[in-house]
């Protein structure tokens, strides 16, 4: 027999996984070598440690129960995932429409919000209240926030659960 | 135990619709994935957590599981992952010794002797790397194979084999030294 015997042929012995013909040559190898003998007895002692502690073990006893209702949770984030969706294409079209309408000039003209007196008399002459308004930094402050919200829909509702579904399919 | 094709059956059923198959499944695969959890978390109630959190998890993304692989094997891949992204959000917490669980040899023909020695393995097997703790732990958890190992915790087959050895071979050496410290001792 080949010199030195190595850990992992001493597993296989240990396993019975040698030939009957290996195993007995071990067998009169391990008589004259009280070292390899010590060897073979702390291997022994792992392995068994190794056996008893890695036995599998069993949860509570409603484990099964709890995972049943936590896919109830997981039907009602598809469903509010659907309605995410709806509201981003809807916050896309928003500022689609708002940007477009910008883009035309549609704001230029209205640059201050003119009150009226509610009721025309002839004796006191009532003052035309006119208020400055800068309809177009409204317009575009609304579509800066729109797209801030539609970013945080598509985090939401398509990004997120694209990378969750990656990590757990890889 | 289910045979493949009943595992197969069940997963057409739970993707038709059918979510109460899903049960099926979850008691077949919970001890195997609590116990990896555990493995990885060292604490029964975040184990157990983690382990219902994987099974919701896989049942979410079922319809991107390809069968090329076992369930079990993407079951306990997910679990694994998912274990191991608990470890790292927790803080990190002083585990009192008395919390600490040594394997009981429980057959009577064990001595005193052999129990103790078993106690310093285990020891032993807490200073080891967490790598190779858990590869080796893994391959001796109703003796997956190397390839099982590797697909679970997304390692190269070689890389398994070679945590393994080490593992295998660092705690002989840690016996050894502790055996003989004993002997000087008494």
């Amino acid at each position: 027999m080949k010199l030195p015997v190595t850990d992992e042929y001493l597993l296989r012995y240990l396993n019975g996984e040698l030939e009957p013909r290996e195993a007995l040559q071990l067998g009169e190898l391990l008589e004259q070598a009280p070292g390899l003998n010590t060897r073979l007895e702390e291997l022994r002692i792992i392995q068994t440690y190794l056996k008893q502690a890695n036995h599998p073990q069993q949860p509570g006893i409603n484990f099964t129960s709890r995972v049943m209702s936590g896919l109830d949770r997981v039907k009602a984030q598809t469903l509010s995932a659907r309605r995410g969706l709806i509201l981003l294409i809807g916050s896309i079209v928003a500022s689609g429409i708002a940007l477009g309408l910008l883009t035309l000039g549609a704001f230029d003209s209205s640059t201050s919000l003119l009150i009226e007196p509610p009721v025309q008399n002839t004796l006191i002459n009532l003052p035309e209240i006119s208020v400055p308004f800068n309809t177009k930094l409204l317009v575009n402050t609304i579509i800066f926030l729109n797209l801030g919200l539609a970013f945080v829909l598509l985090d939401r509702t398509i990004l997120r659960p694209l990378f969750q579904n990656r990590a757990a399919g890889s | 135990m289910i045979t493949q094709e009943e595992e197969n059956q069940l997963l057409d059923r739970i993707l038709a619709g059918d979510r109460q198959a899903y049960a099926h499944l979850v008691d077949e695969h919970k001890s195997f994935a609590y116990t990896i959890a555990m493995k990885v978390l060292d604490s029964r109630p975040e184990a157990e957590e983690a382990a219902q959190d994987a099974f919701i998890k896989a049942f979410q993304y079922l319809k991107s599981f390809n069968r090329q692989a076992r369930f079990s094997t993407w079951l306990y891949r997910i679990t694994f992952n998912t274990a191991i992204s608990y470890k790292r959000k927790r803080k990190p917490v002083f585990q009192s010794a008395e919390k600490t669980i040594i394997p009981q040899a429980g057959a009577a023909e064990h001595s005193l002797e052999q129990d103790d020695k078993l106690r310093f393995v285990h020891e032993a097997m807490h200073a080891l790397n967490e790598a190779d703790r858990l590869a080796l732990q893994l391959f001796y958890l109703n003796e997956f194979s190397l390839d099982e190992v590797a697909a679970i915790t997304a390692q190269n087959t070689n890389t398994v084999k070679v945590r393994v050895h080490r593992a295998r071979q660092k705690l002989a050496e840690e016996l050894k030294r502790i055996l003989k410290q004993e002997a000087i001792t008494l």
